[in-house]
């Protein structure tokens, strides 16, 4: 386990190191204080539209960080060849696996927690009321989407022959998911077999990303999500996340490091 | 080979001849352009008026905190709940309203103005006072299986609708969708109807139509929307009835043009119309506004034209008693 730690140390430190977050961060919030500059017929307690624009805004920036952070990790290192030494410690395929992600995981966990931050200062200042539970419910199940996003972009960057071919496609799935995810069965009743039953098996087979895009509630001041469903929630990215890894580890085991 | 700087030489001179001759043509291309407006609708172009219909239906998202059907929902239709609400009076309580709507009741604390419904009549509103079955809003279907079911408890699954000064949350999508269509005069009249009703903020809703009526001179909903600003808020019954018939106007002037007459908004204009003069104790004048409308009901349609009769008898007999 402390090898899994020390490798996941090291892609954190990638977090601070890179402007990614840097840059990510100063753009939403320049955008999110413009928009809260202005006002709206001399009205300057809404403040939805400005968690709306925030949480747009933080949303886009961690699925990016993660998505490109994750993509590029065992590439990375195999381009630079570093992973001959790396393996050599001895550290096994499994625990590069497991480290690389968990580092990710907790780096975009970190970016996270500062977009949060601010998320709270911008709109407590606005409307003088911090509801803390909501926010906490919202970032705790956007992490835990991200975690499900990172485990795809690390199977995706062992599967996939370049870092941003594997980005691309994580973006188009993850996009799709969220939008179209929850009325897939819907769409699926609406047509003939067996097409039908095709968009069934994959209206159950996707991991249901939609449910942790919980912004809504925190925009329009909704009470708490039961805490037994954000468990379950969590319990169900975990249950994914660490799906993609293992298929990740068995993609990773029979690859040549070479090529 | 020629030396290079004369075939430099020739090139600029080229480039200098060809732009002489484009340089007018140019120019009356970007012309046209520049007069249909500013950066944004240069930059859009079309596009804008999608973007604004997006953002007047945020507005009503924001009106129901979220409880909105997604386009795949059975239940969407067409009608914006907050369109629909601004649809008629506030203050006179309901003009226009389908009786025969199915699913709609209501309780005696309603307020009714029984002016006779058009034919089909979309518009629904209600005081504030109204208590009502939930009907055609409500999207929500029994879950189909565990997964859609778990899923209802990360979004918000309760009709409910922003009231008072909460309203005000639905007012910068209504902003930036009059900055993308200014010639949706729609978003004008709604916003107009929320701040200066549930608001009580009736400069900011003059304001707001001063605007539109800047960028739609001709629009006979915005001078109704005002005329009904000016009597309801201002209670400045003459300025209310000199916009009222402005509005009448332009829509006798719009009928003409386009031989397409629009009865639900002739409706409300007469009847608006009526209503004050008969406030003001004008019996005469309000029964003539009533004979125009009836005038312009279509005829196979008898109901509402013998209510309007008989609307009409009353006045005129209130007239001579006077």
């Amino acid at each position: 386990m402390n090898t899994v730690f020390a490798i996941a140390s090291v892609t954190i430190k990638e977090l601070y190191r890179r402007k990614d977050f840097y840059v990510l961060f100063v753009l939403s919030a320049l955008i999110t204080l413009m928009a809260e500059a202005g006002t709206f017929f001399h009205d300057d307690k809404i403040v939805r539209y400005l968690k709306e624009l925030c949480l747009l805004l933080i949303w886009i920036s961690a699925l990016v960080i993660a998505v490109t952070t994750a993509a590029r990790q065992i590439p990375a290192e195999r381009e630079q060849r570093t992973i001959f030494p790396l393996l050599a410690k001895p550290v096994t395929r499994g625990q590069v696996i497991a480290g690389k992600s968990l580092g990710c995981w907790l780096a975009a966990g970190l970016a996270l927690v500062v977009f949060y931050l601010f998320l709270i200062a911008v709109c407590g200042s606005r409307e003088h009321a911090w509801p803390l539970l909501n926010y906490l419910q919202a970032a705790w199940l956007q992490w835990m989407f991200l975690g499900v996003v990172i485990a795809m972009a690390v199977l995706g960057s062992i599967v996939f022959a370049a870092p941003s071919s594997n980005a691309t496609i994580l973006f188009v799935v993850v996009i799709g998911i969220l939008l179209l995810g929850g009325h897939l069965n819907q769409v699926a009743l609406e047509r003939p077999e067996p097409m039908r039953s095709v968009l069934y098996a994959i209206y159950f087979i996707i991991p249901h990303l939609e449910w942790f895009d919980v912004r809504a509630l925190v925009i329009h001041d909704q009470s708490l999500i039961a805490w037994w469903a954000v468990a379950a929630a969590s319990a169900y990215a975990i249950v994914y996340a660490v799906l993609f890894l293992f298929a990740a580890w068995l993609a990773f085991r029979r690859k040549a490091l070479n090529t | 080979m020629p030396a290079p700087g004369y075939i430099l030489a020739l090139l600029l001179a080229a480039g200098a001849t060809l732009a002489t001759w484009l340089q007018p043509r140019a120019s009356m291309w970007s012309s046209a352009r520049a007069n249909s407006g500013n950066l944004l609708n240069i930059v859009m172009g079309d596009a804008r008026r999608m973007f604004a219909d997006h953002f007047f239906t945020k507005a009503d998202v924001y009106f129901h905190s979220g409880y909105y059907p997604s386009i795949f929902d059975q239940g969407r239709t067409n009608e914006v709940h907050i369109a629909e609400q601004a649809g008629t009076d506030v203050a006179a309580g309901h003009e226009g309203h389908d009786h025969s709507e199915p699913g709609h009741q209501h309780d005696a604390s309603c307020q009714h103005d029984h002016a006779p419904a058009a034919a089909s009549e979309p518009e629904h509103v209600h005081s504030a006072g109204c208590q009502h079955e939930p009907h055609e809003h409500e999207y929500l279907k029994p879950p189909r299986d565990w997964i859609e079911a778990f899923g209802r408890n990360f979004f918000n699954t309760k009709h409910t609708e922003l009231t008072g000064a909460g309203a005000h949350e639905i007012l910068p999508w209504l902003r930036v969708a009059a900055e993308l269509d200014p010639q949706r005069v729609e978003t004008y009249t709604v916003a107009a109807f929320w701040l200066r009703g549930e608001m009580k903020r009736p400069q900011d809703a003059e304001a707001f139509l001063r605007d539109g009526q800047r960028a739609n001179p001709d629009s006979a909903e915005i001078l109704l929307e005002l005329g009904q600003l000016y009597r309801d808020n201002y209670k400045d019954v003459a300025r209310a009835r000199n916009l009222l018939a402005l509005a009448d106007r332009k829509m006798d002037a719009q009928e003409k043009k386009t031989g397409e007459l629009d009865l639900p908004l002739k409706r409300r204009i007469l009847v608006s119309l009526s209503r004050l003069e008969e406030a003001e104790g004008n019996f005469t004048a309000a029964s003539q506004h009533l004979q125009k409308l009836h005038d312009a009901l279509p005829p196979e349609n008898p109901g509402p034209r013998h209510e309007l009769e008989k609307q009409i008898a009353e006045l005129m007999q209130k007239s001579r008693g006077k």
